[in-house]
């Protein structure tokens, strides 16, 4: 299973206004995460994802990801 | 070899002859607040001021009517058609170019009980090219303030990168002063600290820039005014926040030491 890391030092709330991964513009007062992917696993987890298919990653691989930020978010957000 | 500081040392001002013996880089002073109406050239492609004035440091701007959209929000879109103001990057007379790694320096107050009538945004900072409407183009980065008229009790204050920004009104700022290293042919990264009124620290942070610059191109100081929120109508005759701004840019002299 490839490795998922957040710098937790750099965690902050802030109103942002950016452009997300689709271009689709964001404006929010946010808890931003910086989620760091080793190089070593940028290749390991795209081959666990199909961008065509909405089950894609599986339940598996998708909670690493998600626990790695809700673990963040829930740390930050109890102060 | 001659000693050119990088402001005068008795106005504090980027710009005036360079002394004999260089300048204290200690308690550097800002010198007099940003005057708008002075020295400063106003693009205003879609017409929307009305007027400005210059009283006690502060700025008070009036528009014309428009619809929002996102060309007049400096934090969203390709497409900037929001007015600014700008003039020549100059430290003793010398004009900055996209080459020089640059620190830009900038102060903003404002008065948070004339924060204007819609949800409208300040941006201040240094740039390639203030006439353009092309976000990339004009390349800016710097200081980035924002009112929410039916949020914050006071605006939000922080830094702005080209097409997008970061801003926080914890701890109710009023002041923020923000650092930008810009430049070497890229827009670098902006960082920020908002201050209560003796000056601690009430919120950071910071932002990186994401253009790469051309060759040589000469820069700009740039005060941009715009909506918060891509979506904010202004009315005919409303006012934005009123704000005052200090700058300084300092060059430091990378030969002999690369």
């Amino acid at each position: 299973m490839p490795s998922v890391h957040i710098d937790f030092d750099q965690v902050a709330i802030d109103s942002v206004s950016t452009m997300d991964t689709n271009g689709d513009a964001v404006e929010t007062s946010a808890f931003i995460i910086p989620v760091i992917i080793p190089l070593d696993d940028v290749g390991p987890w795209l081959a666990l994802y199909d961008e065509t298919s909405g089950t894609s990653p599986s339940a598996a691989n998708s909670r690493v990801l998600a626990r790695a930020v809700l673990a963040a978010l829930q740390a930050a957000a109890e102060g | 070899m001659p000693v050119f500081p990088a402001f005068n040392p008795t106005t504090g001002a980027s710009g005036g002859a360079p002394s004999q013996a260089g300048a204290s880089f200690y308690d550097v002073p800002f010198g007099d607040p940003v005057d708008l109406t002075s020295g400063w050239t106003l693009y205003d492609p879609d017409s929307l001021i009305k007027s400005i004035t210059f009283s006690g440091g502060f700025h008070t701007v009036t528009w014309n009517a428009v619809s929002g959209s996102s060309d007049y929000n400096w934090s969203a879109g390709t497409t900037h058609r929001a007015p600014r103001w700008y003039r020549s990057a100059q430290i003793d007379g010398t004009v900055l170019t996209s080459d020089d790694v640059v620190q830009d320096i900038g102060l903003v107050i404002t008065d948070n009980t004339q924060r204007g009538a819609f949800d409208n945004a300040l941006v201040h900072g240094i740039c390639v090219d203030p006439t353009s409407t092309a976000a990339t183009a004009i390349a800016g980065i710097g200081q980035a303030v924002t009112v929410f008229t039916g949020g914050a009790a006071t605006a939000s204050m922080g830094v702005w990168t080209v097409n997008s920004s970061s801003v926080t009104a914890t701890s109710a700022p009023s002041r923020s002063m923000s650092t930008a290293q810009y430049g070497g042919r890229h827009t670098g990264s902006v960082s920020f600290t908002n201050f209560d009124a003796s000056g601690f620290r009430v919120q950071n942070g910071s932002r990186n820039g994401t253009v790469t610059l051309g060759a040589g191109a000469s820069l700009n100081w740039i005060v941009g005014l715009g909506i918060r929120s891509s979506g904010t109508n202004i009315g005919q005759d409303d006012q934005s926040l009123q704000f005052k701004l200090y700058r300084k840019s300092v060059k430091m002299n990378l030969i002999g030491v690369l």
